[in-house]
């Protein structure tokens, strides 16, 4: 039951448990993935799961009915009135820049389950926001995760990728990468 | 098709500053030729905001409001509230490069979209000058 006490991972394992429950396809992505990949780092207030394939709304606040989120006027954002955190549907496809996303990752806890991306497309996601929108919270976000997770982060892929969405970003790579070495240096001096 | 003042084109630079269209010709590709026209005017001028927007297709801004609404919750096009409400094509949606050759093709077939784009004022105007 989601209350005033609920986490943000708490409230995402209801939502997804809710929406898997009902034939529903709803990855976790954006801020909030990294929040949950790296719940001391990064904090979000809202929560986006992209619908794959696009589901009707109404079909949504029937699947969210049991955990209290209701839809929030006309819109594609769903709250309740006992937690802070918010629930987004944005528009499929799936994709990463310029990668549409096939693969995704489960997380368990008991009964429920968590469908979010890899922690390697979350910080490719965090990085394209960086890339693209000069989002340096984005950027923090990629260096969180990829410092906590750093061995299913591989720096290699990472750049490949990069240099396949576009040469020009390679400069943002390298911010990040200096970033990362400093994470991780401070995580080994602690 | 124009109004009178636009008529008055030299080499493809607009004369007048009352350069507004009345209706700009595009296919129905993207639904409509309003919401086509819209996403080839953004291709064509990069960075954009809805005032400009609803000058050049001859429309009200509260129309192209609701329009770019509808278009960005696609992700088409990403807008960013400044000052002014800024619009691009969304440089995360996957097929940006093949929607931005798509639509910069499409503009070619009407010239109207290059006028617009060459008659553009980009550098700075002192202020208090005359028009």
């Amino acid at each position: 039951m989601i209350d005033a006490k609920s986490t943000l991972e708490d409230v995402c394992f209801d939502v997804s448990t809710a929406l898997g429950s009902n034939g529903i396809n709803g990855v976790l992505t954006g801020g909030s993935a990294a929040a949950v990949y790296a719940p001391q780092a990064y904090m979000s207030n809202d929560a986006d799961f992209v619908l794959d394939p696009d589901e009707p709304l109404q079909q949504i606040a029937v699947a969210l009915e049991p955990t209290g989120f209701v839809r929030h006027g006309r819109s594609r954002i769903f709250v309740h009135p006992d937690t802070i955190y918010t629930i987004d549907f944005p528009r499929g496809p799936l994709a990463v820049g310029r990668d549409y996303i096939r693969d995704t990752h489960v997380l368990k806890r008991g009964q429920r389950q968590l469908r979010i991306l890899t922690r390697f497309d979350c910080v490719r996601d965090r990085l394209s926001h960086f890339y693209y929108w000069k989002d340096f919270t984005a950027l923090n976000a990629a260096v969180a995760v990829a410092a906590e997770n750093p061995r299913e982060v591989d720096l290699d892929r990472l750049r490949s990728w990069t240099e396949r969405e576009g040469a020009a970003l390679l400069e943002g790579f390298d911010v990040f990468k200096r970033r990362l070495q400093l994470a991780l240096e401070s995580k080994k001096a602690l | 098709m124009y109004r009178e003042e636009y008529a008055r084109v030299s080499g493809g630079v607009l004369l007048s500053r009352q350069a507004e269209l009345r209706e700009l010709p595009a296919p129905a590709v993207f639904g409509s030729k309003m919401r086509t026209a819209l996403l080839m005017l953004v291709a064509v001028l990069e960075e954009t905001y809805p005032a400009e927007l609803a000058r050049y297709l001859g429309s009200s801004i509260s129309s192209v409001q609701r329009t770019l609404d509808k278009i960005e919750e696609e992700r088409l096009v990403a807008t960013r509230q400044g000052v002014v409400r800024s619009v691009t094509l969304n440089p995360l949606y996957p097929a940006v490069n093949e929607l931005r050759s798509l639509l910069l093709r499409l503009a070619e077939g009407y010239p109207d979209y290059q006028r617009i784009k060459e008659s553009r004022r980009l550098r700075p105007r002192r202020r208090g000058k005359p028009s």
